[in-house]
């Protein structure tokens, strides 16, 4: 299975790297136009590098959520599927391999958006304020160390954290790859992707319903204690590990590959 | 000896159309076996349900005298009608890939075919031409040492020398164990490699056969037996 | 590759190259031929049925089987004898009635031949 994923590594390097290194060089440019009092003398250039940067950044988000859907969506059922599915592996170590390598690439996006900031909030603080580079490296230092304080301290809290983030991730993949999967079945026979989509929607709105009502209405005393995330999270969690299951199941019982 | 592909009373439909009826056919190790039929004749859909592309069906089928799963991908080696890359992978990942994932793949025998086709290393399958995209799949899968070869329409839109080409890696990798499954519809050109063919219509077999027996009873050619058949 | 006649078995028209080659002198008694397997590459044709072939052959005399060594043209000269008339005889069966079938009968297939001869 290692082997497997270290496919899947290749594949979502490549297709993730460049965007990262253009948003990380981004980050790194932007600063220095906004530095420039040339051009935020132009009445509308401040608000469109404003408004430019948001979308770099939701662009990316977008990107990544989307690439989610597509790589899966052609490894496993356009031409490429005829060797995906053909690969001596059992279908668990295949589906397990790609959920956790999206797993990481969601991780290190998510990386790469807090180092976005940092260079961001770094070239700012050197230019408009006039700090060396040292100043602000000393001030995320800091930073830092605090950080990791907090875990120190606050580890339960902290580990929470982690377990609602990971819930979250494993359910946004368990459901992409669920939704997908069963649009090619031979219950669904037309306009299978965008009907995948459609079920990813409609599961999402009923899942979201459930735990509202769940967790609001018939636990809401719950909302009282602190583990009322923790609940969720184990939820998401739960949800997310079936939808898993369901894939591999569905893959291994009623596939249909055009 | 038991027949290392058992298919029993096998059944597809797509909806309300059925395009494999009652599909039964034993097949033996040491054969190269035609599968003969014009498009829509339920050829791919047999094909990919052997390879497990598709998994909703009626019927009793044994790959090695196991049920379609890991151990038929293991030993089935598989060439679709197209080339089945993706667009990132380069020459030397689709290599690696398969020396990684299959225990029967000859580098060394890839390595030397794809030499003798003039395909480089390290660059990216998509910047291939389609016939050299072709050539390029029909290396990797023949470099493994498999039970069972199944090959959709190798010799599709090829030229004659490509052609000679192709039934002379096909020849040269001959085992008296292994199956070669090879379906086509062009069958003129083909014919002389085949020991055994199955004619398929219409989702049904209407024959299965050995060639040369069959060229004596009808004092005919298989192409020739084949367009008798299937004249619309 | 070799050309065949699809519409009879091939087997049978490997068995003719085979006796052709060794009746004119390709393969002389006790030349080793091909394996299966080379000739079944060199013809393009099918392994079982290059074995058949040979099987053939060998059933009839004119190659023998050394075990673990190989297959070889048989020192039966007579056999090959036979065989080499009853070819030649079939040539010169094939060219008279092909020539009769021009409207030439035999006298003048004679003087046709004779011109051959001097010129």
């Amino acid at each position: 299975m290692l082997k497997l994923m270290k496919y899947e590594f290749i594949h979502s390097m490549r297709t993730f790297t460049v965007s990262y290194a253009v948003f990380l060089g981004m980050c790194f440019i932007f600063p220095f136009f906004i530095s420039q009092e040339s051009i935020l003398s132009f009445p509308f250039l401040d608000v469109f590098f404003g408004f430019g940067f948001s979308f770099l950044l939701f662009g990316i988000m977008i990107a990544l959520f989307v690439s989610l859907f597509t790589n899966y969506y052609q490894s496993m059922f356009k031409r490429p599927a005829y060797l995906t599915l053909t690969l001596p592996v059992s279908t668990t170590q295949l589906i397990l391999s790609k959920v956790l390598m999206s797993l990481i690439w969601l991780c290190i996006g998510v990386m790469v958006l807090g180092l976005g900031m940092f260079i961001l909030t770094m070239m700012i603080g050197v230019l408009e304020s006039q700090m060396t580079f040292v100043e602000v490296l000393n001030i995320f230092i800091e930073i830092l160390q605090s950080f990791g304080q907090y875990i120190f301290f606050n580890t339960p809290i902290f580990l929470k954290d982690i377990l609602s983030i990971v819930s979250v991730l494993i359910f946004l993949v368990g459901s992409i790859y669920f939704a997908l999967t069963v649009s090619h079945t031979k219950w669904l026979r037309k306009h299978r992707l965008i009907l995948g989509i459609a079920l990813y929607i409609f599961m999402n709105i009923v899942i979201e319903y459930i735990a509202s009502s769940l967790f609001d209405e018939v636990f809401s005393f719950m909302s009282i204690t602190s583990n009322h995330e923790l609940f969720i999270s184990i939820y998401y969690l739960i949800i997310g590990l079936l939808l898993i299951s369901g894939t591999i199941y569905t893959v291994d019982h009623y596939i249909e590959i055009e | 000896m038991d027949s290392l592909i058992q298919i029993q009373y096998l059944n597809k439909s797509y909806g309300k159309k059925k395009v494999l009826k009652d599909v039964c056919l034993h097949l033996e190790g040491g054969k190269i076996i035609g599968l003969l039929g014009p498009n829509g004749s339920g050829k791919t859909t047999l094909i990919k349900i052997l390879n497990g592309l598709l998994k909703d069906y009626e019927g009793k089928i044994l790959i090695d005298g196991q049920n379609i799963g890991l151990h038929s991908k293991k030993i089935i080696s598989y060439l679709p009608d197209e080339p089945y890359f993706e667009n990132w992978m380069t020459t030397t990942d689709a290599l690696n890939l398969f020396c990684d994932l299959y225990d029967d793949f000859d580098l060394d025998k890839a390595l030397s075919l794809m030499d003798r086709m003039d395909i480089e290393k390290k660059i990216k399958i998509k910047e291939l031409s389609k016939g050299m995209k072709e050539k390029f799949q029909l290396a990797l899968v023949m470099s493994r040492k498999a039970k069972i070869y199944i090959l959709d329409e190798p010799i599709g839109g090829v030229d004659p020398a490509a052609r000679d080409f192709i039934l002379d890696i096909i020849l040269n990798n001959y085992d008296r164990d292994a199956i070669v499954l090879l379906s086509t519809h062009l069958i003129a050109d083909i014919e002389r490699i085949f020991d055994e063919v199955i004619f398929i219509k219409d989702g049904s077999i209407v024959l299965h056969e050995d060639t040369e027996e069959l060229r004596e009873k009808r004092q005919a050619s298989i192409d020739t037996i084949f367009r008798e058949e299937f004249r619309c | 590759m070799e050309k065949f006649d699809a519409n009879i078995p091939i087997y049978i028209q490997v068995v003719d190259i085979i006796k052709r080659e060794i009746v004119n002198g390709k393969l002389k008694p006790g030349d080793k031929i091909l394996s299966v397997r080379e000739m079944s590459i060199k013809f393009g044709v099918n392994p079982n049925t290059i074995q058949k072939a040979l099987f053939q052959l060998e059933r009839e005399g004119f190659i023998r089987t050394e075990r673990a060594v190989g297959k070889y043209v048989s020192d039966n000269e007579e056999l090959i004898e036979v065989y080499k008339k009853e070819y030649i005889h079939t040539i010169v069966l094939q060219f008279v009635q092909q020539m009769e079938s021009m409207g030439i009968d035999r006298k003048d297939i004679i003087k046709y031949l004779e011109e051959e001869n001097h010129g």
